[in-house]
């Protein structure tokens, strides 16, 4: 038995330290799944937003033209202004590129490009796009989205590094995912919600309600093939859809705030060189 | 304004119409391939910040055109 005994404890000793080194590994991975999903403060979420924000700029620089970003900054920090948000450093810019299309960045960014801009006639359709921007930085909705990718692609204590390192590999790594999600879209659900707010906050800051679901018409109105709109229709529910649901859920909102300004002069002047 | 329906949502017509179904071919821009490949742009993030408006500023700006700040509930989730 003594014989038989002691290879069996041999056998058995790697057996055992097999199993503490797995043990070990889901300890691991258990800690990194909380590392990774731990809240993103206002400062790391302004900190990313930023890098996130010269990414976009790369992409497509501003317009040249100080009175249109100073203008659009106005209208943008007044609607932001109304919110539960109201002391993030907000910044908007107009994109120089032919596309229509949007984009919210954690932290108080928001771009519109200038494509867009040039289908709009007021300032309360500008207001309307302006405040579903502003609700998906209310909603963190971009940050939540990182934040879910981050647990798949960053390994170990890669996450925190990201968000304390702004030089760090797993910080561009990061940034390139935030980045990426603008071609991918966000979830529908997001979308849609931040059009519901969005009529809210331009209707807050005193504007026609109806400015949003205008633009929506606009794009309902243009061929989905035209490669101007192309990246928006993949990253957004379809322009009718989206009527539907603002129809649905927000009609005595939009009845009631229908007859504020829509301030088409002072679009027309200053929202000039978008054109 | 007149209104016309689409599906459930009474929308009010545009006085200037529809923007129409001009095709834009071969643009450049931003699009998918340019924002997955951009590189950071430092200078016209700079550039941004220096557009910002304070809240003082914005003020001020809405009381220009008369727009006054109403208190509107968001939806139930």
């Amino acid at each position: 038995m003594r014989v038989l005994f002691l290879p069996l404890a041999l056998v058995l000793a790697p057996a055992h330290a097999q199993f503490n080194l797995n043990l070990d590994r889901i300890l691991d991975t258990v800690k990194n799944v909380s590392k990774a999903t731990r809240e993103i403060d206002e400062k790391e979420e302004i900190a990313i937003g930023r890098d996130m924000a010269a990414r976009l700029l790369g992409a497509a620089p501003l317009v040249a033209d100080a009175r249109l970003q100073r203008y659009v900054n106005n209208v943008g920090r007044w609607l932001a202004s109304q919110t539960e948000r109201a002391e993030l450093p907000w910044q908007f810019g107009v994109l120089d590129a032919p596309q229509l299309n949007a984009f919210a960045v954690p932290g108080g960014t928001v771009f519109v490009t200038r494509g867009l801009v040039a289908k709009m006639r007021n300032e309360a359709e500008l207001a309307g796009v302006l405040s579903h921007e502003i609700a998906h930085v209310l909603k963190k909705h971009h940050l939540k989205a990182i934040q879910k990718g981050a647990q798949v692609s960053l390994a170990g204590d890669a996450f925190s590094t990201a968000l304390s390192d702004s030089r760090s590999e797993a910080r561009a790594k990061l940034i390139s995912f935030g980045t990426e999600m603008y071609s991918r879209g966000l979830d529908k659900s997001d979308e849609l919600e931040a059009d519901r707010l969005g009529v809210v906050i331009a209707a807050r800051g005193g504007y026609d309600a109806y400015g949003l679901p205008a633009v929506l018409q606009t794009l309902q109105a243009m061929n989905a093939e035209d490669s101007a709109v192309a990246l928006m229709f993949k990253t957004h529910p379809a322009p009718a859809e989206r009527l539907d649901a603002l129809g649905e859920k927000m009609q005595p909102t939009l009845d009631a705030y229908s007859n504020q300004p829509q301030l088409p002069e002072r679009f027309t002047v200053e929202a000039k060189a978008a054109r | 304004m007149p209104e016309a329906s689409i599906g459930t949502f009474a929308v009010r017509a545009s006085p200037c119409g529809t923007s129409g179904t001009t095709v834009t071919t071969g643009v450049r821009g931003l699009d998918a391939e340019q924002i997955s490949n951009a590189q950071p742009n430092a200078a016209e993030l700079g550039k941004m910040a220096s557009f910002a408006a304070t809240k003082e500023a914005s003020s001020g700006f809405a009381k220009r055109a008369k727009l006054q700040a109403r208190q509107v509930d968001y939806p139930a989730p």
